[in-house]
């Protein structure tokens, strides 16, 4: 009886999977604003307006 | 200088860093064993503790930049003790989030005023404040000048923090402990080891990676700065 309580490791899957979604979530968040931050100041400092329509050439590079 | 187009080299980072967390994740979860009383809600420390050391680098970086701009002062010594700075903070909410959620069912409690833990707040609300100084100053020279003195003089919580488990009683873990194990500590088996070693890698590359991206978005912010100027 003692060595199956011993034994038998704590069922805490959930919140391994909660830990390693919150930890990803954090990390996925700041680079999106970093990749968002960066268009915005690209935006201002080029003179472009990427909210507006573009003409045509617009260039793909993130 | 050109800062808007991202070279060839930092796609590479950044691709490498996707793949090396992706990796980690699943030698983690499928190839590590599950610790003997906690269950699988201990893989998290494998995280929590990279995310920790990445947090740290990052608070000693910027506090070397930051002497590297008051001895040079040029402005892109100021871009990386800001990129650092930034970067740790969120490393740093990452060690605390993970900690509490690993703490739950451990300790049964999210929370608990330890001297790591605590040490550990103190560390992230002090490089907060950083930002807080840093918006209150009008210009770059000022904003750089005294961000230098600031990330200089925070840096002392950093062995506060690592080393306030070694020299108050405590609950948390001591898991890189010579000779011997502190409070609270679990045996690492080889596996779990290999699983530690590897997300410690993946995340100095995911630092570095975070830390070049947010030094060209420094970069780009000053040159816009000196345009309007």
């Amino acid at each position: 009886m003692k060595g199956r309580w011993v034994d038998m490791p704590a069922d805490t899957t959930i919140e391994m999977y909660f830990g390693f979604v919150v930890i990803l979530g954090i990390l996925g968040l700041y680079s999106l604003s970093l990749v968002w931050r960066f268009r915005k100041l690209r935006g201002k400092g080029d003179g472009e307006d990427h909210t507006a329509q573009e003409p045509e050439n617009s260039s793909p590079d993130a | 200088m050109h800062h808007t187009s991202k070279p060839l080299w930092l796609w590479i980072l950044d691709g490498l860093s996707l793949l090396l967390v992706a990796a980690a994740l699943v030698v983690i979860r499928f190839f590590t064993p599950v610790e003997a009383v906690m269950g699988p809600v201990q893989k998290v420390f494998y995280f929590h503790v990279a995310a920790s050391w990445a947090g740290m680098l990052s608070f000693i970086l910027a506090a070397l930049a930051g002497v590297l701009y008051l001895l040079r002062r040029r402005p892109k010594w100021d871009w990386v003790s800001l990129s650092a700075v930034e970067i740790g903070v969120v490393f740093g909410l990452i060690t605390i989030s993970s900690g509490m959620i690993w703490a739950r069912p451990i300790w049964n409690t999210w929370w608990v005023w330890d001297p790591r833990l605590t040490t550990t707040v103190i560390m992230e609300l002090i490089y907060m404040a950083y930002f807080i100084l840093r918006g209150s100053l009008n210009t770059p020279e000022s904003r750089a000048r005294l961000g230098a003195v600031f990330a200089i003089l925070s840096v002392i919580t950093v062995p506060l923090t690592f080393f306030s488990i070694r020299l108050f009683r405590t609950i948390h873990p001591v898991v890189i402990a010579a000779g011997g194990e502190g409070a609270g500590s679990f045996s690492m088996t080889p596996g779990m080891q290999r699983a530690f070693f590897l997300s410690l890698a993946v995340f100095t590359v995911l630092w570095v990676d975070l830390l070049c991206h947010r030094f060209r978005l420094a970069a780009l912010q000053d040159d816009n700065e000196r345009k309007v100027g």
